[in-house]
């Protein structure tokens, strides 16, 4: 629980309120001036001390420009913590927000549902024993450039456009006019005549450097 | 079964939440559904209306189709990494998002930003407050039919994000507001970069009224439309412009002064209206204010460090890497492991373009953010556009939405 | 190679056409409004005065899938926009081209969990990729004028990934 060091623009309170207190705590507080400013969920199980979730709010006075943090742990299983909605209409949001993302059940919440996640959705994100859902990360190495053998250059390119630069094999280049017409029904016939599957060239433009090399 | 009771039936199976509770077959109210995919250029925003003919009678934001998990991405990084999870929360307003969780970091590391660094952070804060506007001018013209409006904002837009590119290296989403201060220096010749958008500014803002501000469309459009009383601006916590326009004077910036704001003079334009064309009013002086501030802090700009160079937290400068075994070490176990922060909680708070933005951020003692919430005036705000929107017409609450101007970047987070 | 021929048979006349088709499907392809995050704010910077899209007919943003040919995905992809995306690509008529911009919209970028989906070509193919984050306009303009050489070849389809 850090103390301030008088900066004006972070909290300069932190207080804690049973749960049981908590919605007449909030009718005083606001009879008293301070407004909600935010309501967030916390996951205090790897907190030393703390119970298992945690309801914090944050409260402002405009007249006496001071901020407070109200900490409200919510005890049970589903945690449960009484609803403020009815004191600060502002805590409407933010309220579904901690029953999407952790489990907290507001008691008299008008319309407590899932906020942020679809609605079937099952689990609770940002609960300390949700994983962050991380898809590893495969890396299939592609070879670079297309030859046609050792020692030979990679085919001429058609234009600057072509997505040759990108190093991409010679089937797969976007705009490839040899590749497409080698689809084509008429050139069919004529397939087969270089070795590989690589494509010695196109039937139509000859090119010197396809000669086989031994 | 007719109409009306299939309609029931399936909003009985598919369960609450997205829909109105009530159907009342008797009258003749119909249900629509307005986005996510909509023209208006406000993001990803789902709109459950009941609608009366052409009058909405209620609104549901119906909100999480742009949900990235962010606060569970910053508990994956480090408390340094973390400021570019944080940056794409409200992305038209990146540096207040960095700004705010840098000030709640260096809250729990005690930590002190050198005056370059404060007046630096003001500076993009107060340009970044600019191109915001700029955005928000451009989509409401938009919406409402005024298209140059658009094309202005915009064409503005440009000269900040050359400025934003010359100074972080990126157009939108810097990582540049780290907790110690800014990650690198302004670089030589920003004066005069900056020098041109403050003369420019004036005169381009003078133009966009000239466009809109007594263009009788604009006035029938947006006067007396979704008026917020100043009892519902305080119920609804509404802050930022839509705050202001409803008669609620306060601004951070001057209520609770943080970074170099304490030392610069500004005014904080107010309205009493409450209604679109007021929050026009509104943010348009804003934009004028934010000019003088910018001109004033390139005046004041202090020499110095920019970050704090404490070795425990920031990496030392790369000169010294080739002098001195302490600062290999450093660097070494700052780049791979990060620095720990002092177990306990802090709350700190930036006006954003849009209203109060907070960043609640608790430590362990770890490495990494224990958690780290962010407070994000646009989800607040929205919780008031049923109240804005209710009575008037569908085309009322295209300009209602606009005038709020929600990024669903920092609603959905 | 390319809409007529594909449909009627490849003969003298409608390869012919075929080129007048292309051409006037790559000069004016217009997008879909599918902005979401960031990246969409640098798609709008592209239609403005600065890049201006327009020079290459596509300034027409249409709201409306059935009147547009090419879906910009812009910006990040939630597990609850996913149906959502899928059910506007499948209104687009055809033929129809997705550019998937930015990182998050090609591999989930840099938001690798539960909440993103990861990469866009999980559920709609794609034909060009374009990475940043977010992308420049002008990265944006080039991954534009890769998908035009495509079609003005009149190759559709080669390099799509195909969605289940």
């Amino acid at each position: 629980m850090s103390r301030s060091a008088g900066r004006l623009d972070t909290t300069d309170e932190q207080i804690w309120v049973e749960p049981g207190e908590w919605a007449a705590r909030a009718r005083d507080l606001k009879h008293e001036g301070w407004s909600l400013t935010d309501l967030a969920g916390l996951d205090t199980i790897a907190l030393p001390g703390r119970g298992a979730f945690e309801v914090v709010a944050q409260l402002l006075n405009h007249e006496l420009k001071r901020r407070i943090m109200v900490h409200v742990p919510a005890p049970g299983e589903p945690p449960t913590v009484p609803s403020v909605a009815g004191v600060w209409p502002v805590a409407d949001f933010p309220e579904r927000e901690a029953y999407d993302m952790f489990g907290i059940r507001f008691e008299g919440h008008p319309n407590l549902t899932r906020i942020l996640m679809p609605d079937e959705w099952e689990g609770y994100p940002l609960r300390k024993s949700y994983g962050v859902g991380k898809v590893p990360i495969e890396f299939i190495p592609q070879p670079m450039m297309q030859t046609q053998g050792a020692g030979q250059s990679p085919k001429p390119r058609e234009s600057d456009t072509d997505v040759d630069r990108l190093g991409q094999p010679e089937e797969e280049g976007i705009g490839d006019h040899e590749a497409a017409m080698r689809r084509a029904p008429f050139a069919r016939a004529a397939q087969g005549e270089a070795g590989d599957d690589a494509a010695s060239g196109s039937h139509l433009t000859p090119s010197p450097k396809e000669e086989p090399r031994p | 079964m007719s109409i009306a009771e299939s309609v029931i039936q399936t909003i009985e199976d598919k369960g609450a939440g997205a829909f109105v509770e009530s159907y009342d077959p008797a009258e003749e109210n119909m249900v629509i559904n307005m986005g996510p995919v909509h023209p208006s250029t406000h993001g990803v925003l789902r709109l459950v209306l009941e609608l009366s003919g052409e009058t909405v009678l209620d609104c549901r934001p119906v909100i999480g189709y742009l949900h990235t998990g962010i606060e569970k991405e910053c508990e994956d990084q480090t408390w340094r990494g973390a400021v570019t999870a944080v940056t794409r929360m409200d992305y038209l307003a990146p540096f207040h998002n960095e700004q705010a969780y840098s000030l709640a970091v260096e809250e729990l590391l005690d930590l002190e930003v050198p005056p370059r660094g404060k007046y630096i952070r003001t500076l993009m804060s107060e340009l970044g407050r600019l191109s915001s506007h700029l955005v928000w001018f451009g989509t409401s013209g938009l919406d409402m039919g005024a298209m140059s409006a658009m094309f202005y904002g915009f064409r503005e837009r440009e000269l900040f994000l050359d400025f934003y590119e010359m100074v972080t290296g990126l157009r939108m989403n810097h990582g540049y507001n780290i907790p110690g201060g800014v990650w690198q220096d302004l670089p030589e010749g920003w004066e005069e970069v900056c020098d041109n958008i403050v003369s420019i500014m004036p005169g381009r803002i003078d133009d966009y009224e000239s466009l809109l501000t007594e263009n009788p469309i604009w006035l029938e459009r947006t006067k007396g439309v979704g008026i917020m009383s100043t009892e519902d601006a305080v119920r609804f916590g509404a802050t930022g412009p839509i705050g202001r326009a409803a008669g609620l004077d306060w601004d951070l910036r001057r209520d609770m002064p943080y970074e170099a704001y304490g030392e610069l003079s500004f005014d904080v334009p107010v309205a009493s209206e409450g209604d679109v064309y007021a929050r026009y009013q509104v943010r348009m002086a804003e934009m004028r204010e934010s000019v003088k501030l910018v001109a004033q802090v390139m005046d004041k700009m202090p020499e110095g460090d920019y970050k704090n160079m404490d070795p425990k937290i920031m990496p030392p400068p790369r000169s010294e890497l080739n002098r001195s075994m302490e600062a290999v070490i450093h660097h070494f176990k700052l780049v791979t492991q990060g620095y720990t922060v002092p177990a306990g909680d802090a709350y700190a708070a930036v006006e954003s373009p849009r209203g109060e933005l907070g960043a609640y951020v608790v430590s362990d003692g770890g490495t990494a953010p224990y958690r780290c919430h962010v407070r994000d005036p646009s989800f607040i705000n929205l919780q008031s556009l049923a109240s804005m929107a209710k009575g008037g017409l569908v085309a009322d609450l295209i300009a209602v939405i606009a005038s709020v101007d929600p990024v669903m970047g920092g609603v959905d987070r | 190679m390319g809409g007529v021929s594909d449909t009627l048979g490849a003969n003298f006349m409608t390869t012919k056409l075929d080129k007048l088709v292309n051409w006037a499907r790559r000069s004016s392809l217009w997008p879909m409004t599918f902005g979401l995050a960031c990246c969409a704010i640098e798609m709008i910077g592209t239609t403005m005065p600065r890049h201006d899209l327009a020079r290459f007919g596509m300034e027409a943003f249409r709201a409306s899938p059935r009147q547009s040919d090419l879906m910009i995905v812009a910006g990040r992809v939630s597990q609850k926009m996913a149906p959502v995306l899928r059910h506007v690509y499948d209104q687009m008529t055809e033929p129809k081209w997705v550019i998937s911009m930015g990182v998050c919209a090609s591999s989930g970028g840099m938001f690798n969990n539960y909440a993103l989906i990861q990469g866009v070509d999980q559920i709609v193919p794609v034909d060009v990729y374009v990475p940043g984050c977010p992308p420049r306009p002008e990265m944006l303009i080039d991954g534009i004028m890769l998908l035009h050489d495509r079609i003005i070849k009149g190759d559709y389809e080669s390099m799509r990934v195909a969605a289940e």
